[in-house]
């Protein structure tokens, strides 16, 4: 495998690995909202992570 | 950097760091790209530049997180996009001011010789991080005597061409958004921060904004400079990826823990303690500058 076509897979792994950890926390979320939701729909939602 | 060159003790104490500076992420609702840089560098020495590409690359997760959990629409992704023209040049650059300083090597000093690149982003984060840290507490200060700051410093400047957006009330100006653009981007390339920290003093009090407005859009600005510094810090061979999956583990827990905790403090106090937290980082820095400077 040529450097360059290493340098673009590499430059793709680094973009889609953190943005697959994001969309994993989000559905996490969703999974642990839905469910405390189901048990108990007045318990306060905590804000999200903001930058 | 395609291989990491961290033992599994060097990734378990990154993931540690990275739980630290996301509970204060958290807390203070920030990205924590201008902590997790010099806790990297100055407490577990790796070198500034992969601190900067890790920095950069690790931002993507979270901000991913924050943007799926938000309802954005487009009529909100304009001004952003408008800003990205400016972003994309400054990141560039910044990346490429880093990487110059990195090729260039040493600078000898009497009786020692120093990174030039360790020695140019330190210095930077100094003096960034003391302004805006006096600035937050001067903020703080004037609200505790029921003051006001005048917002939107820029928002009044003519110079066409102009565009019409939801969140102002009259036109703006393009090349002043353009600029602001620039030097976010400028700040994120060269510092592996995700540019949060500059960007939404710069909405509210130079563009204007009001501060729910300039939540949805300083988050679509973060994740596009995440993305392009993700980019040219990959190409210059400046991110590890297992210090970066370490990071992004440690660093959502904390994160939550962090925004958990920020529920039991107001807002002002929380104001109050971040221009602490950014003192104290910059004297963290300073210290550092010191021992690398002083013979």
């Amino acid at each position: 495998m040529s450097d360059l076509t290493q340098k673009l897979l590499f430059t793709v792994a680094c973009l889609v690995l953190p943005v697959l950890w994001g969309v994993l926390v989000n559905w996490l979320f969703n999974v642990w909202h839905s469910r405390s939701s189901d048990k108990n729909p007045d318990e306060p939602i905590f804000p999200d992570y903001q930058i | 950097m395609y291989s990491s060159g961290f033992s599994l003790l060097e990734l378990f104490l990154a993931a540690v760091a990275g739980a630290g500076v996301g509970f204060l992420s958290g807390l203070f609702g920030i990205g924590g790209g201008f902590l997790l840089v010099p806790v990297l560098n100055i407490v577990l020495k790796v070198p500034v530049e992969l601190a900067i590409g890790a920095g950069a690359c690790q931002v993507l997760g979270p901000s991913t997180t924050s943007l799926l959990a938000r309802d954005v629409h487009r009529h909100q992704l304009r001004l952003p996009l408008t800003i990205t023209g400016g972003l994309f040049v400054g990141v560039f650059c910044g990346a490429q001011v880093l990487q110059n300083a990195k090729l260039y090597g040493v600078v000898s000093l009497p009786g020692k010789t120093v990174p030039l690149a360790e020695l140019v982003v330190m210095s930077i984060y100094l003096v960034l991080l003391l302004v805006l840290g006096l600035f937050a507490l001067w903020e703080v200060r004037v609200r505790n005597k029921a003051g006001s700051i005048r917002r939107g410093w820029f928002a009044d400047v003519r110079f066409p061409p102009y565009a019409e957006f939801p969140e102002f009330t009259g036109s703006m100006s393009v090349p002043i958004l353009a600029w602001f653009g620039l030097v976010i981007g400028f700040f994120a390339g060269l510092l592996g921060m995700s540019g949060g920290l500059i960007l939404l003093p710069g909405l509210i009090y130079l563009l204007g904004l009001k501060t729910h407005q300039s939540v949805t859009g300083s988050l679509v600005i973060v994740w596009i400079v995440a993305v392009q510094s993700t980019v040219v810090h990959a190409w210059h061979d400046n991110i590890d990826i297992a210090l970066v999956m370490s990071l992004l583990f440690g660093g959502t827990i904390g994160a939550r823990l962090g925004s958990e905790f920020s529920e039991k403090l107001g807002g002002r106090e929380l104001r109050q303690r971040f221009g602490w937290l950014l003192l104290a980082t910059a004297l963290l820095i300073a210290c550092r500058l010191g021992r690398l400077l002083l013979p």
